[in-house]
């Protein structure tokens, strides 16, 4: 089998790349045009340069493959670059697809989709859990991630054969903080937001081989998964394990969630009363943005793993240890 | 003016959802003048978020079928410039009237011909030329206009925008349609600068003003055509100074004019009127009155800027004004606010600004 893998070069698209040709699958990896690839190293890896917001670059990247798992997306901008970097690219993938009678997709999604502020404290988040309102929205990337599923879905009608995949948190080299976390303001200094809500972590390792799990069984057509690590962990806990790892100890402050989540109500409050709702208050300050950081749930996402057959294959600790001798090469 | 209750809301279709689209569709949704009957995109995704977002019943992706199925009475095209001629005529031929993003056409000629579409369609053509609305420039129109400031000798209109050091036009991955434009991708931003020079240069007949531009790259980057335009209109005794830098910063679109008897100046992008005009206090104390009145007037603006972010207010506010007085001269047939003059001298000048004998 043939797979193309789109957003190749990218944190979790490179790992995407080692999984598969560690299942034995022919690659091809997409990258943009101007992409510097100088720095990885893919032998056997056929690597394809192109635009997918360009109609004639899709045709040309999807041409011969038989499956595609789809992970290139905009991580950057307001609304209208989302579209056009996330979903505009996907119609265009589809299209291409379409055209060349390749039919089996595995989408990268994201666990933005879900609508927190329809979940009560302590409820259980699977993939059945509600979706965000488009229109309503303030998270341009979860709105994004959003239409782009309901235009995969959509496809399906017209044969397309899709795996949609919610991966949680992402961590890894490069990528151990989350915005669920609080903010990390310098190496040595942190400010944890939050405590006791569990996170929904996923290492990027684990994910790629979820992924690649995916595009090679017939059972997870049609379906839609979260993908989570075996083990859970609050978010005291992982940045507990987090700042262990560090080459030097950082300063963890804490905040309690509920005096963010206050904030943000009288945020909500003064926008309402003095500008008819419709005040720019940074995302992450606002109802939406905090609850979907931090507000406490149960996770749950063994439908992979029962469709599968999928098993993570790091723990926190080792995926912890990898990520910061990766980060921090001169460290033991 | 406010509609009657006796006014039917005009039926409107937009073509194009792009980042433009969002103050359009902010206008229609909200306006009693206006019904939005449907959003159209290439990209069906699109085009359903934006019908989603602002209320649209229908969305598609291809506008002579809505055109034909919903019969409206005004469109919206809000596409890439190269595409205006085609849906522009489409438009019209389907007995709409069409409100255009700048820039209407690419050349004189082709705005010339389109209007000519227009008229044997017995339909109504404008080109959206928003800043001319903006509340700053309506004044300063207003401080000419009733001699505050003089007889107007200078009229210098700066946009700075460092585009070439990152954003969609310096996107080397899939380049912006704009650099194959006439002026690259100063032609998104010509038709604003030369719109507000003309609206403080005196009538004069075009053969008899002077113009020369200097275009040029400076940054070098292949991408760009031009990243830098300074041109000097002179017509009659007034000198007008157009000028583009895609690498200065910060992000500044100032207009400054300036007459026999003072001067008005203002950064729309963050407006705050500048006066040095004759004052009550005579001519040795209206320095020092302007000085203190300036000075309030910075105190002010840095509270109403600040809350203009958080209202989410952008420099686009003249969009509004420009679309309501639009849909009001629609609905009862009076002169549009922006007419063929003003498009027409819009169109003609930037083709004098690109044509050899003006280059330096």
């Amino acid at each position: 089998m043939k797979v193309l893998v789109t957003g190749a070069n990218g944190f979790l698209g490179t790992r995407i790349v080692d999984a598969a040709r560690a299942q034995g699958l022919d690659v091809r990896a997409s990258v943009r045009p101007a992409a510097d690839v100088s720095h990885l190293r893919w032998d056997g890896v056929e690597v394809v340069r192109g635009d997918l917001r360009s109609r004639a670059d899709a045709l040309a990247l999807v041409e011969g493959c038989d499956a595609v798992i789809h992970s290139a997306a905009a991580l950057a901008g307001g609304l209208h670059e989302r579209l056009l970097g996330t979903v505009v690219t996907t119609e265009n993938l589809l299209a291409a697809m379409e055209e060349t009678a390749v039919d089996r997709l595995v989408l990268v999604s994201s666990y933005s989709v879900y609508d927190y502020d329809r979940m009560m404290p302590f409820a259980v988040l699977d993939e059945d859990s509600p979706i965000r309102d488009v229109a309503n929205s303030l998270d341009s990337y979860a709105q994004a991630k959003i239409v782009q599923e309901r235009v995969v879905r959509d496809a399906e009608t017209r044969g397309l054969r899709a795996t949609i995949v919610r991966p949680g948190v992402l961590y890894g080299p490069g990528n151990s903080w989350s915005a669920r976390l609080g903010m990390r303001l310098s190496e040595r200094l942190w400010v944890r937001v939050g405590a006791f809500a569990a996170l929904p972590l996923i290492y990027v390792d684990n994910c790629a081989e979820a992924l690649v799990a995916c595009v090679l069984s017939d059972r997870s057509i049609g379906r839609t998964y979260n993908v989570l690590d075996a083990e859970s962990f609050t978010q005291r806990a992982y940045t507990a394990r987090l700042a262990e790892h560090q080459p030097v100890r950082p300063r963890v402050i804490p905040v309690p969630w509920l005096v963010v989540r206050g904030a943000a109500e009288a945020g909500r409050l003064v926008s309402r009363a003095f500008f008819g709702g419709r005040a720019k208050i940074p995302q992450m300050f606002t109802i939406e943005g905090v609850n979907a950081r931090g507000l406490p749930l149960r996770h749950r996402a063994d439908r992979i793993r029962e469709d599968t057959g999928w098993v993570p294959r790091y723990n926190l600790d080792e995926a912890l240890r990898r990520t910061v001798a990766a980060e921090h090469p001169t460290s033991d | 003016m406010s509609p009657t209750s006796d006014d039917p809301p005009l039926r409107s279709l937009v073509i194009g959802a792009g980042v433009i689209s969002d103050p359009h569709l902010h206008y229609l949704a909200s306006s009693p003048r206006a019904e939005l009957v449907a959003v159209c995109d290439l990209s069906s995704a699109m085009a359903r978020v934006a019908a989603e977002r602002f209320g649209a019943p229908c969305s598609a992706t291809d506008y002579q079928v809505v055109l034909a199925r919903e019969c409206p009475d005004v469109v919206h095209v809000l596409t890439p410039p190269a595409t205006h001629d085609r849906i522009v005529r489409d438009c019209l031929a389907a007995g709409c009237h069409v409100i255009v993003e700048k820039p209407i056409a690419l050349d004189h000629a082709s705005f010339a011909s389109l209007w000519q579409a227009a008229e044997q369609a017995g339909r109504r053509l404008v080109e959206n030329q928003n800043y001319r609305f903006n509340e700053p420039v309506l004044e300063m129109e207003r401080l000419a206009a009733d001699g505050t400031l003089g007889e107007i000798t200078d009229v210098e209109v700066r946009l700075q925008l460092p585009i070439t050091s990152g954003g969609r036009y310096s996107d080397r991955n899939l380049p912006h349609p704009s650099h194959g434009l006439p002026c690259g991708v100063i032609h998104e931003f010509i038709s604003h600068l030369v719109y507000l020079t003309l609206r403080f240069l005196p009538e004069g007949s075009p053969e008899e003003e002077r113009v020369c531009a200097a275009w040029s790259n400076h940054s070098g980057e292949p991408l760009f055509r031009f990243d830098d335009l300074d041109a000097l209109v002179i017509r009659g005794t007034t000198h007008g100074r157009i000028r583009f830098s895609a690498r200065s910063a910060p992000d500044c679109f100032r207009v400054t004019v300036r007459g026999s008897r003072g001067a008005a100046s203002c950064d729309l992008f963050l407006p705050r009127l500048e006066l040095d005009i004759p004052r009550a206090g005579g001519q040795q104390l209206s320095p020092l009155i302007n000085q203190f009145s300036n000075g309030l007037g910075a105190v002010r603006a840095s509270a109403t800027n600040f809350l203009s972010k958080v209202k989410q207010k952008t420099p686009l506010e003249g969009l509004g004004t420009f679309l309501d007085r639009t849909y009001a001269a629609l609905a009862d047939g009076s002169e549009l606010p922006v007419t063929y003059d003003d498009m027409a001298s819009t169109t003609r000048m930037i083709d004098k600004l690109l044509a050899d004998e003006a280059r330096l």
